[in-house]
């Protein structure tokens, strides 16, 4: 089971606190440990990938880049996600991702995962429903952000 | 060179043996729009015409700080009247804020092509404009309504950051109050005084519901939100080569001479700063281009 | 290479040369020439033959640029030096307009230099004013300034017998040879036996100056000499520019992490603009008198190096060094093409010289070169 070692890491990761192992297990299967450096990109506005990140260590920074101006979205550190819309393809990266300080990720390939999804509807639930969680928690971070409550 | 088929161009005005030389215009009118927004309609000293097509810019000058390009914000053709709706952002928008009526402006112009509004007939137009986007653009929307049956259905979509910060709020009122007219406008937040809607301009695309093949789309703003709009209608069926957008760099001369406003292969000042978007979608991608 | 028949006006002998300098003063044309100051070569305005750097030459390497005292009396035994005719011809300041605040009135500066003579033009100069010819003559918008000093100028070319290890416009202009673009050609022989200009005339104006001129017959030995100066500057010359489509090569490349490290080293000093006989950026100035009633419009040279060259409110678009020298040799070497239906280079090698930090952009070239020749071989490999 060459996966296992990759699954222990993954159980202590806040994202899949209280799922079922066997669970964890199935989706390990999609996974890589993947390392990116300091002011790397591991994602670009536009480009096609079908990956998203789950962050051990280090931090990123989600960005736009408007032309004349790069703007600092949010900034993501250990335990949080990165990519969402892999759940609804046809997927082009929104942001621009960049390494801020050297991160250990995993890796999915959201293929296998959605398949996975497609293949066992429970775990498809799960899963969902703790991207939820994640993206219902950026809304409301988002939207405290935009009422400029410093002004 | 792009061929984005937009000729044939109206005269350039300048002064005598040199395009870099401005003519002397007169303030004849004042009006603020908006906080840091406002209009100033010229007029030649020497009372002649000017002729201009809808997305074009002139280069205004103040005494002392220097020119500026501004879009031409009022009914595109020939008159005697030259409007421009300025925001106060840089030394010289904020030298024209501060003149008055019969304070000179230089001016040098029109440059740059043109939104091709008329060799859009038949078609549903929708206008995605955001900020002060919607002052270029405002010929475009000038133009469809003075010629209605030219044209299908007719959106404007308008996104500002706040209520306070909607520009021409009356004349906007005025066209959706024709049955004819879609007017959405969006800001991005405000107080409970403001009854409208509230949230970003792309999400009033997915509302609006059209027959992709027979669109127009202009869209006018900032980068980032053209960027966001175009992805919007492409999910809706609206193809690259129906939608033209409007660039902004640094201009100084007008005349593709200065080189600052290029971008790629392009001078936006001569060969945009409208163009179709199949065309440059290639540059629009590359980041600090 | 095989001879060409060349038709001379005529050769003039090297102690003579003055005779020339005196029949364009005569006509009232300011005479500008290469003279050796500050320990390098650069173009001054000259009134005799003995301001120019007889029996000096010059080793040019990325970076670097020395004077060599070879003490004969080859007086264009060099490259180019520092700068260009270009600041002739598009200077690097220039009042376009006095405004009076009261009624805005507007007076434009009119040019009241004398006419120009560019003595000692090499074939690069010819290639880079022929290319500045397309940018400020021939669009719709003609520039009248420059329009009129290069109506009124007249251009004495030299071709070029000691190119140096920076040159390469024969891999990327049209040189060495002065084929046309001049008024006057010169080919510069026998210095060490009889010491001589071969002339050649390429335009009624060059016909009408050396009309004035005591000229000697030329011989058919006199071909073969030419043509030997030539054939060495040539063979001097290594070919330094990946033999590939070099436009293409460099739209392909926007993402390159090349661009990255070549910023690493770039200082953003400006020099190749600066140094570079076809860079045509400008910007306009405003200025005003203490008490305001007075302001004055300038125009002055312009640099995609700086910060603020492609600021608009809120920020600039080209906020990192890297995407800075990107636009700069893109432009030069790709998007110049498509803009202007020509290369914006003339391998005159400055750029390489006066960069302080040496990056040579024949080595950069070759570098992309190889990264996409690279790329494709992974692919092939992959597939």
């Amino acid at each position: 089971m060459k996966n296992k070692p990759l699954s222990d890491l993954m159980v202590v990761h806040p994202f899949f606190e209280g799922m079922d192992r066997d669970h964890v297990d199935f989706i390990a299967g999609c996974a890589q440990n993947k390392r990116y450096k300091a002011g790397e990109f591991m994602m670009l506005m536009g480009k096609e990938a079908d990956e998203f990140y789950l962050i051990r260590s280090g931090r990123v920074a989600v960005e736009m880049d408007a032309g004349n101006r790069t703007y600092v979205v949010q900034t993501v550190g250990e335990g949080g996600i990165i990519g969402w819309s892999w759940l609804n393809p046809p997927l082009s990266v929104r942001y621009d991702v960049r390494v801020m300080d050297d991160v250990s990720v995993f890796a999915f390939n959201a293929q296998c995962v959605r398949d996975k999804c497609d293949a066992d509807p429970d775990f498809g639930f799960n899963i969902t429903r703790r991207f939820m969680k994640l993206v219902v928690e950026r809304l409301m971070a988002t939207r405290l952000q935009l009422a400029e409550l410093y002004a | 060179m792009l061929d984005t088929s937009l000729s044939p161009l109206p005269p350039v005005v300048h002064g005598a043996g040199d395009p870099m030389l401005p003519v002397k215009t007169r303030i004849v009118d004042r009006k603020q729009e908006t906080a840091d927004t406002f209009t100033i309609e010229l007029e030649f000293e020497n009372g002649s015409e000017f002729t201009f097509a809808p997305g074009q810019f002139n280069m205004l000058y103040t005494f002392g700080t220097g020119e500026v390009p501004i879009s031409i914000s009022g009914t595109p053709g020939t008159s005697k009247n030259i409007v421009h709706t300025i925001r106060d952002v840089g030394v010289v928008t904020s030298a024209l804020s501060g003149l008055n009526v019969g304070d000179k402006v230089g001016l040098r112009g029109p440059f740059g092509t043109y939104w091709p509004i008329e060799s859009c007939k038949g078609k549903d137009i929708v206008i995605a404009a955001g900020g002060i986007g919607l002052a270029p653009i405002r010929p475009v929307i000038r133009h469809v309504m003075e010629n209605r049956d030219d044209y299908g259905r007719f959106i404007i979509l308008y996104g500002a950051r706040t209520p306070e910060d909607i520009l021409y709020p009356e004349e906007l009122g005025q066209y959706k109050s024709n049955l004819d007219v879609e007017v959405w406008v969006t800001v991005d937040r405000a107080d409970r005084s403001w009854r409208g809607h509230v949230g970003v301009i792309t999400t009033m695309i997915t509302g609006a519901g059209f027959e992709p093949e027979k669109v127009a789309a202009f869209v006018c703003g900032p980068e980032i939100m053209m960027h966001f709009v175009i992805m919007n209608m492409n999910r809706l069926g609206v193809t690259n080569d129906q939608i033209y957008v409007s660039m902004e760099r640094n201009m100084q001369c007008a005349i593709g001479r200065c080189g600052h406003c290029q971008w790629g292969t392009e001078f936006v000042c001569k060969d945009g700063p409208v163009y179709r978007f199949d065309k440059v979608e290639h540059l629009f991608n590359i980041r600090q281009l | 290479m095989e001879l060409r028949p060349r038709s001379f006006a005529g050769q003039l002998k090297a102690d003579q040369l003055n005779s020339l300098i005196d029949a364009l003063l005569d006509q009232g044309y300011r005479v500008i020439a290469p003279v050796k100051r500050d320990a390098a070569i650069t173009l001054a305005e000259i009134r005799t033959s003995e301001s120019l750097p007889q029996g000096w030459g010059d080793e040019q390497q990325p970076g670097s640029f020395r004077l060599t005292d070879r003490g004969d009396t080859e007086y264009f035994g060099f490259a180019v030096g520092a700068g260009s005719f270009k600041q002739y011809l598009f200077p690097s300041r220039r009042k376009l307009l006095d405004i009076d605040r009261h009624d805005m009135s507007m007076t434009k500066v009119e040019d009241t230099e004398k006419p120009l003579a560019f003595l000692g033009a090499r074939a690069c100069d010819l290639d880079a004013i022929a290319i500045q010819d397309r940018v400020f003559m021939g669009s719709d918008f003609v520039d009248p300034f420059y329009a009129k000093r290069r109506n009124e100028c007249i251009i004495i070319a030299v071709n070029c017998h000691r190119p140096s290890s920076t040159c390469f416009c024969t891999d990327a202009g049209k040189g060495p040879e002065c084929r046309s673009g001049f008024d006057v050609a010169l080919t510069e022989v026998g210095v060490d036996d009889d010491h001589r200009f071969l002339v050649e005339t390429g335009s009624e104006k060059g016909t009408a100056l050396v009309n004035n001129l005591d000229l000697e017959a030329t011989t058919e030995a006199d071909d073969a000499a030419r043509q030997e100066i030539i054939d060495r500057a040539v063979a001097a010359m290594q070919p330094a520019l990946p033999d590939t489509d070099i436009p293409a090569l460099l739209k392909a490349a926007t993402e390159s992490p090349r661009w990255e490290s070549i910023a690493e080293r770039c200082l953003n000093c400006a020099n190749c603009t600066l140094s570079c006989p076809t860079c045509f950026c400008s910007g306009i100035e405003d200025v005003t008198d203490l008490d305001g009633t007075h302001a004055e419009r300038w125009q002055t040279w312009s640099s995609c190096f700086t910060m603020d060259h492609s600021y608009i409110h809120g920020g600039s678009i080209r906020r990192i060094g890297a995407s800075r020298y990107r636009q700069w040799l893109t432009h030069k070497m790709s998007f110049w093409v498509d803009q202007f239906g020509m290369s914006g280079c003339t391998g005159c090698g400055r750029c390489v010289t006066w960069c302080p930090v040496g990056i040579d952009i024949r080595e950069e070239l070759r570098g992309f070169a190889g990264d996409a020749l690279e790329a494709t071989t992974n692919e092939e490999a992959t597939a």
